[in-house]
């Protein structure tokens, strides 16, 4: 049995606004992640997606974000309960996060070979190894010749504006090599990149996957790029898991209605084909303030019935997967 | 090739620079300027009630081919000629309104927030001396038509979904029923479940009332659907051009099929095939082809000399393989 190293029970995120009261951002999710798999989380804007995975790494702004139930486990510590000084130990030792932007997270104003030392000095730092300078300025450098970044010795020189995105984002993971971590959350990597540089960025993170053994969590809201390199899926809308379990079986068989509008309205097709088959309305945030009152995406789908209107499904079993619709059961959540 | 049907734009050779300023490599010498060929000797001719799409990554200089062609921006060389008149410079007194329009990419930066929805759209038919109650009608029929509801002419921007705001600039872009729509990469930054919708808006329009669109995408999945014909550009300069499913079931030059190769297929469930190196930059333009320092089938001519276009049966291909 492979072990799992992220363990989210039940979780459920509030939003506190002084103007719009609660936003119940991330409700009721469970799922769980083992070392060397790769998960990809796929939402659109305001699924919870990102939400949820600031607050596995504890980095959700106290001052309005509130967990509010359930639990995570990381490794063995309660993210939502551990002491501070604990939280960033894992920070710099167990969970690696890479951004949207990598231009956001560099620091404009150090050399890349000083950035990539800092990350290695905080690591040994926190797991008590001794490292001597050469031996880490190194390791810095075998990180950037691990990312494929071109020219090594001459990149680590450089300061991130003399990169491109392609190059940052690189960088970023080569950072992540650095600290050796056990999880890489990755939100949107590749959201900023060409398609060419894309292709690059999904192959890397497949490769470190493949030789370091570390799990990735992969954020998107594009199902062909969670579907290139995850083995499994969760798919979210409003907030909740509607549809999760392995990559194949979602993308060969989707039986959440919304799972299936995605794939459906990628436009595969020419103009002369016919229409595209697009998923009807809009996403309204509203469903977020009504907590388990009805589905969250039951004014759009097109097989909604009374009961969808009436109160939340649960998730059910269906065909190796769990689905979050009353199409495959009867229950519904609290 | 276009002989039953009548051009709508002509774009002849066009050529954009930007300046860098001046750059002084010895303080004794005179210090010299140097430019950005952002747009370098770009043909194409777009027929009326049709899409043609300009696929490329950022830096290719998709957009500022997009630019010169509303008028935004003056070539610094080649013509710009819409239905038989060249484009002028918007801030020409000549310059003729309403008979371009461009949607940008990011709906919530070209709507003013808190300008009634109403007054936006009616901006283009405001020069037009239209009587009052013909405009509101014009307005009211632009948002029909883009399947919003005549109430939301009251409310502001802000008050309305990305999608909605999406709708509002292209009911904006219609009203004055233009000879040609520029659509620069209309549905990047909504959300995947409302792309489909406005790309099938987008394509109910252009059947209604025959629009000629120039769409402007890095993405092959839109370009598939909305193209008659496909141009792609690399640093500047158009390396392949011709009919889209020619294009995309064979596609000729080396950058096209690395490009093409380098999008995620939902079906094959594992990572595209990559490119080496990075997308080269316009202010180091390589000498020869400047794909050449990314292209597998690299001949020593290519760092030789520029390839010219040539013509095969499917498209016109800027590559010495198809000499």
């Amino acid at each position: 049995m492979a072990t799992p190293i992220l363990r989210v029970d039940g979780l459920s995120i509030d939003y506190v606004s002084r103007f719009s009261g609660f936003i119940h951002a991330v409700s009721n999710v469970s799922l769980e992640l083992n070392e060397g798999e790769v998960l990809g989380v796929v939402g659109e804007s305001g699924s919870g997606k990102s939400t949820l995975a600031l607050a596995i790494a504890r980095l959700l702004d106290e001052r309005n974000a509130v967990y509010k139930q359930g639990k995570i486990d990381f490794a063995g510590v309660d993210m939502v309960l551990a002491s501070e000084p604990a939280v960033r130990r894992v920070r710099g030792t167990g969970i690696f996060m890479v951004f949207q932007d990598p231009f956001m997270s560099l620091n404009p104003l150090m050399q890349v070979k000083d950035q990539l030392l800092e990350a290695i000095s905080e690591r040994s730092k926190l797991r008590n190894e001794s490292l001597h300078k050469s031996e880490a300025l190194g390791q810095a450098v075998e990180s950037l010749r691990a990312v494929r970044i071109g020219d090594t010795e001459d990149v680590a020189r450089r300061y991130p504006h003399e990169l491109s995105g392609g190059q940052n984002q690189r960088v970023m993971l080569a950072m992540a090599l650095c600290e050796k971590p056990k999880l890489l959350i990755a939100d949107e990597p590749t959201t900023a990149l060409d398609v060419t540089t894309q292709a690059q960025v999904l192959n890397l993170i497949k490769e470190i996957v493949d030789t370091t053994n570390m799990s990735v969590m992969l954020i998107t809201h594009d199902l062909a790029i969670a579907g290139s390199i995850c083995d499994k899926l969760a798919v979210m809308y409003g907030g909740m898991i509607q549809e999760i379990g392995s990559t194949k079986l979602i993308l060969r068989d989707p039986k959440h209605p919304y799972t299936l509008g995605l794939i459906k309205s990628i436009p595969n097709k020419s103009k002369r084909d016919g229409r595209l088959d697009a998923i009807s309305g809009s996403f309204s945030e509203s469903v977020l303030r009504e907590q388990y009152q009805e589905c969250s995406f039951s004014s759009r789908c097109p097989f909604v019935r009374d009961v969808c209107r009436k109160s939340v499904p649960a998730l059910f079993n269906s065909d190796g997967r769990l689905v979050r619709c009353f199409n495959y059961g009867e229950e519904h959540e609290n | 090739m276009k002989t039953e049907s009548q051009p709508c734009l002509e774009i002849q050779s066009v050529v954009k620079r930007f300046s860098l300023g001046r750059v002084s490599s010895l303080k004794l010498l005179r210090s010299r300027k140097r430019f950005l060929t952002a747009v370098d000797g770009v043909s194409l001719v777009i027929d009326k009630g049709e899409t043609l799409v300009l696929l490329g990554e950022s830096g290719c200089g998709k957009t500022t081919l997009g630019r010169l062609v509303v008028g935004l921006d003056a070539p610094d060389a080649g013509n710009i000629i819409l239905n038989g008149t060249k484009v002028a410079h918007v801030r020409d007194k000549g310059a003729k309104r309403g008979r371009l329009q461009m949607v940008f990419q990011n709906p919530g930066a070209s709507l003013d927030p808190f300008m009634k929805i109403f007054d936006c759209v009616a901006e283009p038919l405001l020069k037009s001396n239209l009587a009052k109650t013909e405009l509101k009608r014009r307005v009211i029929e632009a948002l029909a038509l883009v399947g919003l509801d005549e109430s939301l002419a009251g409310r502001r921007a802000i008050d309305i979904s990305g999608g909605q705001k999406q709708r509002v600039v292209i009911a904006r872009a219609i009203v004055s029923n233009p000879d040609l729509i520029v659509l620069d990469e209309p549905t990047s930054s909504i959300d995947v479940s409302i792309q489909a919708q406005i790309l099938n808006l987008l394509i109910d329009l252009q059947q209604l009332k025959g629009f000629t669109y120039l769409l402007i995408t890095h993405d092959a999945n839109v370009a598939r659907y909305m193209a008659d014909e496909i141009a792609i550009m690399y640093l500047g300069q158009l390396v392949e051009y011709g009919a889209t499913e020619k294009i995309l079931k064979s596609p000729k030059h080396p950058y096209t099929q690395a490009l093409l190769a380098a999008v995620p297929k939902l079906e094959e469930m594992k990572p595209p095939a990559a490119v080496v190196g990075e997308p080269g930059s316009l202010t180091n333009i390589p000498k020869g082809c400047r794909y050449a320092v990314r292209c597998p089938f690299v001949m020593p001519k290519c760092r030789e000399k520029d390839p010219p276009t040539f013509k095969t049966d499917e498209a016109l291909v800027k590559c010495y393989l198809y000499e």
